[in-house]
C-alpha cells in the first residue's frame, strides 16, 4: 500500500484475474499517439476533451467580461466604441451560455456518469465524439468570424426584429444563429447518450433508489435538454431562414410575429439556466455527502426537488416577457410559477445544511465552495423571486438589477459548485492533488470579487442604469459604483489566475491522489487514478445507496466480460439485472469526418441555402464508414453466433 | 476492501437483444422524442401564427390542393407494411427475406421523398410569400430530413444486406430501422391534416 491509499480507509479493490489488467488496456486503447489521441472513442477522452475547450472558451468570455467592466468603468469612456461593444456583450453572453457552461456540465457528465454508474463506457461512443467536434467546429467558427469584425451583436437573446433581416445587417446574426445550430446538436446528441446510459448500463443492483445524486441530476439535466435546445434550434433556424431565404416567420408585415421569437427562445433559455443549474445541485450534494462523512440527508426529497425544479423550470419562462403584451391571467401564472420554483431549491439548500449539521465536516476547499454557492445563489435566488412580481419586474426591465440578478445566480449556482468540483475530482481524473492554500485562495478572492462586482449592480439598476449601454454621462452618477464593480472584476481575474496556476501546478507536482483520497462513496473512487481506459477490471454490483460505504471488507462483482473485446454490460431498465453483453464501437475517424462534414455544411449554410443540399449528399460518405463493420470482427462474431446457434441446436 | 468476490458470471447472456431490451432501440426512441418535440414545436408556431392572423391563408393565398398529398399520404400508410415484413424477417433471422423487403421499403420511400418535393408545391403558396408559406414549407421540409435520414439508413441497410452476411446487431438494427419509420409514417397523419385540410375549416 502506497503513502498516498493510506489517505482513505477505502482503498482499490483488487481484480479477480490481476492478468485481465494487460488484456483489458490492449483492449480499450488499441492505438496510442496522436492517431489514438484523435480517433478514440473512450468516454473519459472526450470528456477532457470537451473540459479543456470549454475552460478555453471560459477564458475567452472572461476576457470579453473584463474588456466591459474596463470600458464601464469611469463615465464617457471612449477605450470601445458602440460597435465594438455590441460585439463583445453578445459574445461574452454566447460564450458563457452556450460554448461553456452547458458543454461544460454536459463534460462532466460525460466523464463521470459512466464512472459512477460502473460502466465501461458511454452508450453510443462514437456519436459522443461527434458531438464534441460539432461543438468545437461551432465555437471555433463564431470565434473567427469575431476576430474577423463578424461578431454577433444583437445581444446573445438575439431579439427580433432588432436580429431579424430589417435591422441585422451583414452576416453577424446569421454566424450567431448557425453556432446555436452547432451547439444544439452536440447537447442533444449528449443528452441522448448520458440518458441512456443511465438507463441501461447501470452496475447490476444499482436501482434508481441508490443512483448518486450527481447521476440524478445528470439525468434529470439531459431530460431538460432534449426539450429545451429543440425549442431554441427551431427557433434559430427560423431566424436563419428568415435572414437567408426571404421567409416571414418573425416579420409581422408579412404575417409573422416577433414575439414568436420570444416564446421559442425563452421556452429554452430560461431552462437554460436550470440545465447549467441542476448538475451543479449534484455536484454540490456528493460534495457535501463526501466531506461530511455521512448520507446526504433527504435523498428522496433531494430527488424529487430536482425533478419538480425541472418541470417547474419549463412552466415561467414568460416571465422574462412581462414587459410584452401579455395576458394579467398568464402574468398571474407564470408570477405563480416563478415563486414556486424557489421552493424546490430551498428544500434542497436545507437537506444540505442539516447533513453539514448532523456529519462532521471537513473544511476542504471543495466544501468551502459548496458554502460560497448557498451564500451567493441564495442572494441570486431572492432577487429573482422579486423579479417574479410583474410590478417591480416592470420597474426593473432591462436594468442592471436584472444583469446584478443573473450573475449572482449564474456564479452562485453553477461557477461556485463547479470549481468545487475541479477540486473534488481533479485527484480521480489526475491522480494529483491540487493545492489545499491556493484553494482556499481562489475561494475567498472568487467570495469577495463577485459580491464587490455584482452588489453594487442592484442599486446601479435601481437607479436607472440599463443593460447594454456602451458608456454613460458623469451627470447620471453612476461612475463611483461601476468603477467599484470594475476593482472587483479585478478581484475575480485575481482568482481565476490562483485558480489557473493551480491547476497547470498541481498537474505537475501536485501529491498523489491514490485511488480514493477523500474516503467517498461513489464507484467512480473504486478504481484507479487516473481511471484506465476500460473504467473497472470486473464489473462492481452494488448493494446499498451508500455505494463504497455499504461495503465491509468485500468488494463483490460480477465477471464474465470478454477481456479481448471492448465490451459492456446492459442491463434492465428498473432492476439494473444484467441482460446482455455488448460489443462497445471501437475508434474510427469517422466521426472526425462526419464533424468536418456537418461543419462544413453548416458554414456553407451561413451563406447560400445549397449548402444544406450538398452537405446532406456527402455525409452520406462518413455515415456509411462509421455503419460498416471491421473485416476480422466482423467474421469473429459470425463464426461465434454460428457456434451458439449449433450448441443450441445440439442442446435441444 | 481488501477482497473482492464474484457473485457470478455474465458470459453465458447474449450479444444482443430486440426492442426496448436493447441499447440501439433507446438510441432510436430517444430521437424520436427529439424530433417529434422539434415538429411539435414548429406545429405550436403555425397555431401560434395562425391564431394572430385575421384570415388563414392570408386574403389571395389559395388554399393547398389535395391530390399529390392525399397519393403521399396513402404511400406512406402502405410503406408501414414492408418495413413491418423486413423488421419480421429480421427476427426470424432470415438474411433474403429482410433484404427483399428492405429494398421493397427503400424504394417506396425514395418515392415518397421525389413526391415531398411536388409536394411542396401543392402548397400554392412560397415560402416568401407570406408567414402562411413560410410555416406551411417549414412543416413539409422538417418532415421530409427526417423521412429522407432514414431512407438512407434503409438504404445502408440494403447494401449491407446485400453484400455481407449479417450479424445478429445487423438484425437489430432493421428493427430500430422500421420503429423509426414507424414514427415517420406516425408524425406525417396529424401533420397532413394540419396542413391540407384545417385552412379549409
Amino acid at each position: 500500500m502506497t503513502t498516498a491509499d493510506k489517505r482513505g480507509a477505502i482503498t482499490l479493490p483488487p481484480a479477480i484475474d490481476q492478468g485481465d489488467r494487460e488484456r483489458l488496456q490492449k483492449t480499450w486503447e488499441p492505438r496510442t499517439g496522436f492517431i489514438g489521441w484523435i480517433t478514440s472513442v473512450n468516454h473519459k477522452t472526450v470528456g477532457k476533451r470537451y473540459i479543456a475547450t470549454a475552460l478555453i472558451f471560459f477564458l475567452f468570455g472572461g476576457l470579453e467580461a473584463g474588456m466591459i467592466r474596463l470600458q464601464l468603468s469611469r463615465p464617457d469612456n471612449g477605450i470601445l466604441g458602440p460597435d465594438l461593444y455590441n460585439q463583445i456583450f453578445t459574445m461574452h453572453g454566447t460564450t458563457m451560455m452556450f460554448l461553456f457552461a452547458v458543454p461544460i456540465m454536459t463534460a462532466i457528465g460525460i466523464y463521470l456518469v459512466p464512472l459512477m454508474i460502473g460502466a465501461r463506457n458511454i452508450a453510443f461512443p462514437r456519436l459522443n465524439a461527434l458531438g464534441f467536434w460539432v461543438y468545437l467546429i461551432g465555437g471555433g467558427f463564431l470565434y473567427v468570424m469575431f476576430f474577423m469584425n463578424t461578431g454577433p451583436d444583437a445581444g446573445w437573446t438575439a431579439y427580433t426584429p432588432l436580429s431579424g433581416p430589417e435591422y441585422g445587417f451583414g452576416k453577424r446574426v446569421d454566424i450567431w444563429a448557425q453556432m446555436v445550430t452547432f451547439t444544439e446538436i452536440s447537447a442533444l446528441i449528449a443528452a441522448l447518450e448520458i440518458i441512456t446510459t443511465i438507463f441501461k448500463m447501470r452496475a447490476p443492483g444499482m436501482t434508481f433508489s441508490r443512483l448518486p445524486l450527481l447521476v440524478w441530476a445528470q439525468l434529470v439535466t439531459a431530460f431538460m435538454v432534449m426539450f429545451a435546445m429543440s425549442s431554441v434550434a427551431t427557433g434559430s433556424i427560423m431566424l436563419a431562414a428568415d435572414r437567408l431565404i426571404a421567409t416571414h416567420f418573425f416579420n409581422p408585415a408579412e404575417g409573422g410575429d416577433v414575439l414568436l421569437w420570444q416564446h421559442l427562445f425563452w421556452f429554452f433559455g430560461h431552462p437554460e439556466v436550470y440545465i447549467i443549474f441542476i448538475p451543479a445541485l449534484g455536484m454540490v450534494s456528493q460534495i457535501v455527502t463526501t466531506f461530511t462523512g455521512r448520507p446526504v440527508f433527504g435523498y428522496p426529497v433531494v430527488v424529487t426537488a430536482l425533478i419538480a425544479t425541472a418541470v417547474i423550470g419549463f412552466a415561467l419562462w414568460v416571465h422574462h416577457m412581462f414587459a410584452t403584451s401579455v395576458h394579467q391571467l398568464g402574468e398571474s401564472f407564470f408570477t405563480a410559477a416563478s415563486t414556486m420554483i424557489s421552493i424546490p431549491t430551498g428544500a434542497q439548500i436545507f437537506c444540505w445544511l442539516a447533513t453539514i449539521w448532523l456529519g462532521r465536516p471537513v473544511w476542504k476547499t471543495p466544501l468551502l465552495f459548496v458554502i460560497g454557492f448557498i451564500v451567493v445563489f441564495v442572494m441570486g435566488g431572492l432577487t429573482g423571486v422579486m423579479l417574479a412580481s410583474v410590478p417591480f419586474d416592470l420597474q426593473a426591465q432591462d436594468t442592471y438589477f436584472v444583469v446584478a440578478h443573473l450573475h449572482y445566480v449564474l456564479i452562485g449556482g453553477a461557477i461556485f459548485p463547479l470549481l468545487g468540483a475541479f477540486y473534488y475530482w481533479f485527484p480521480k481524473v489526475t491522480g494529483r492533488m491540487m493545492s489545499e492554500r491556493l484553494g482556499k485562495w481562489n475561494f475567498w478572492l472568487l467570495f469577495v470579487g463577485v459580491n464587490v462586482t455584482f452588489f453594487p449592480m442592484h442599486i446601479l439598476g435601481l437607479r436607472g442604469m440599463t443593460r447594454r449601454i456602451y458608456t454613460y454621462s458623469d451627470a447620471m452618477g453612476w461612475g463611483t459604483l461601476n468603477l467599484i464593480a470594475s476593482v472587483g472584476a479585478v478581484i475575480i481575474v485575481a482568482s481565476m489566475a490562483v485558480f489557473a496556476f493551480n491547476l497547470f501546478w498541481s498537474l505537475r507536482k501536485g501529491e498523489a491522489a491514490g485511488a480514493n483520497p477523500w474516503n467517498a462513496d461513489t464507484l467512480e473512487w473504486a478504481t484507479t487514478s487516473p481511471p484506465p481506459p476500460y473504467n473497472f477490471v470486473d464489473t462492481p454490483v452494488v448493494i446499498g445507496r451508500d455505494g463504497l460505504w455499504d461495503y465491509g471488507d468485500e468488494f463483490p462483482v460480477i465477471t464474465g466480460l470478454h477481456t479481448d473485446r471492448p465490451e459492456v454490460l446492459i442491463t434492465s431498465v428498473m432492476t439494473a439485472e444484467p441482460r446482455y453483453r455488448h460489443e462497445a464501437p471501437s475508434p474510427t475517424f469517422a466521426p472526425l469526418v462526419m464533424g468536418v462534414l456537418i461543419g462544413a455544411m453548416l458554414i456553407a449554410g451561413v451563406f447560400t441555402p445549397w449548402g444544406l443540399v450538398y452537405g446532406t449528399a456527402f455525409i452520406g460518405i462518413p455515415f456509411y464508414m462509421w455503419a460498416w463493420p471491421d473485416k476480422r470482427e466482423h467474421e469473429r462474431n459470425l463464426r461465434e453466433e454460428n457456434e451458439k446457434r449449433l450448441e443450441k441446436k445440439e442442446a435441444a | 476492501m481488501n477482497k473482492v468476490r464474484s457473485l457470478g458470471s455474465v458470459e453465458s447472456l447474449p450479444n444482443e437483444l430486440y426492442g426496448p431490451e436493447g441499447l440501439t432501440w433507446w438510441g432510436a426512441w430517444w430521437g424520436e422524442i427529439i424530433e417529434g418535440f422539434v415538429l411539435v414545436l414548429a406545429v405550436f408556431s403555425y397555431v401560434y401564427l395562425r391564431h394572430t392572423s385575421a384570415t388563414w391563408p392570408p386574403l389571395h393565398t389559395p388554399l393547398p390542393s389535395l391530390g399529390i398529398p392525399t397519393v403521399n399520404l396513402v404511400l406512406m400508410l402502405v410503406s408501414v407494411v414492408p418495413a413491418w415484413l423486413a423488421s419480421r424477417r429480421a427476427r426470424e433471422h432470415d438474411r433474403f427475406g429482410t433484404l427483399l423487403w428492405l429494398v421493397i421499403h427503400s424504394l417506396i420511400g425514395a418515392v415518397i421523398v421525389v413526391i415531398r418535393y411536388f409536394e411542396c408545391f401543392a402548397l400554392n403558396v412560397r415560402w416568401d410569400a407570406n408567414a402562411y408559406g413560410s410555416i406551411n414549407w417549414a412543416l413539409l421540409f422538417a418532415h421530409g430530413y427526417t423521412t429522407l435520414l432514414d431512407v438512407f439508413d434503409t438504404l445502408a441497410l440494403v447494401i449491407l444486406f446485400a453484400i455481407l452476411q449479417p450479424e445478429e446487431k445487423h438484425y437489430v438494427d432493421v428493427t430500430e430501422n422500421s420503429f423509426f419509420w414507424y414514427f415517420v409514417v406516425g408524425t406525417w397523419i396529424p401533420l397532413y391534416v394540419l396542413i391540407f385540410l384545417s385552412p379549409r375549416w
